[in-house]
């Protein structure tokens, strides 16, 4: 008998436990980026990777919260070219490069955030054989100044980082760290610009 | 701007880390963050009034929010503590209830077993007779 109550106390007990507290899970986020037609494709009017101004280009960002806890996220957007340097996720530092646009919000544990990203470039000029972009227009809002030179206009891209807010510093961060590895998570995509005629 | 956009999410999160949730205020700051985002934008472009018109609209939400949080915080550890309560009860009445069925099964078995005994000794004394 009261062995019988031992192991239907310890039983119930465990069980309890593992209601009351949350499983470990891997800790990440992750983003990506997918064309005018939602997939993996379709990336550039005609699957040409060649703009010219006023082209427009669908693109659509996803960021997903597997951090089990409520998340401040910012995605700053940066147009780079081939030369500039690029974020390092294996040192956890992000491109040097000023971010021209960015996206906040708050996700939950488990969220999915779907950011449109339609884009075109209203001016670029020809600067001694370079191609110079002085002005985007991103999700209908106009940036403008000098943001992006290449040679030949050949290989730019936009660069998106995902940066979050980091509660112990008070301030935003690029990358986590465990004791085993730094995490920090990106993506690009690269394209080529013709200077506005 | 952002200082205050952090310590109202500061306070959210002790609150999705309590074990409760407030979906309506992460929607609100997420609806002050979008406008941040806009006033920075008409900011760059040198529109310094629309900028500060929007960042007011901002700010106005974010203190909204901030001030709903204690109330939120308070439902929450409510939440927390009824959930551990719940389930301690639950996990008392299951080990009771376990416990007193078979206590009874004990006893219907041991009852079964002695009038199995008896019947046997009744059969076996009429035999001999």
């Amino acid at each position: 008998m009261v062995a019988f109550f031992v192991i239907v106390t310890v039983t119930v007990s465990a069980l309890a436990y593992v209601e009351l507290t949350t499983p470990y899970t891997d800790q990440f986020f992750s983003m990506w980026i997918v064309g005018s037609n939602g997939l993996t494709e379709n990336y550039f009017p005609n699957n040409n990777p060649n703009i010219i101004p006023t082209e427009q280009v669908n693109w659509t960002l996803g960021v997903y919260n597997h951090m089990s806890s409520l998340e401040y996220v910012v995605v700053e957007v940066k147009l780079l070219n081939a030369t500039e340097t690029a974020p390092n996720e294996q040192t956890g530092v992000p491109s040097p490069v000023p971010e021209i646009f960015e996206f906040a919000r708050v996700l939950v544990s488990n969220e999915t955030w779907t950011i449109p990203f339609p884009w075109a470039i209203v001016n670029a000029v020809s600067v001694n054989g370079a191609v110079q972009i002085n002005g985007l227009s991103i999700n209908g809002t106009m940036i403008t100044g000098s943001l992006a030179r290449a040679a030949g206009g050949l290989d730019f891209r936009f660069v998106f980082e995902l940066w979050f807010y980091d509660q112990a510093a008070d301030n935003l961060a690029f990358s986590w760290s465990t004791p085993t590895s730094t995490y920090s998570v990106w993506t690009q995509l690269w394209f080529n610009a013709t200077a506005s005629s | 701007m952002s200082t205050l956009s952090y310590q109202a999410f500061d306070q959210l999160a002790v609150v999705y880390s309590s074990g409760g949730t407030a979906p309506n205020l992460v929607t609100r700051l997420n609806s002050a963050l979008s406008l941040m985002e806009a006033a920075r934008v008409e900011r760059a472009q040198g529109n310094a009034s629309n900028a500060s018109a929007l960042e007011d609209q901002a700010r106005s939400i974010i203190a909204q929010v901030s001030s709903q949080i204690p109330a939120a915080q308070q439902q929450a550890v409510q939440v927390s503590n009824l959930r551990v309560e719940t389930t301690i009860a639950g996990a008392i009445f299951v080990v009771g209830l376990l416990t007193v069925c078979f206590y009874g099964c004990l006893r219907v078995w041991r009852w079964y077993e002695k009038e199995k005994v008896l019947e046997m000794r009744i059969l076996g004394e009429e035999t001999k007779n």
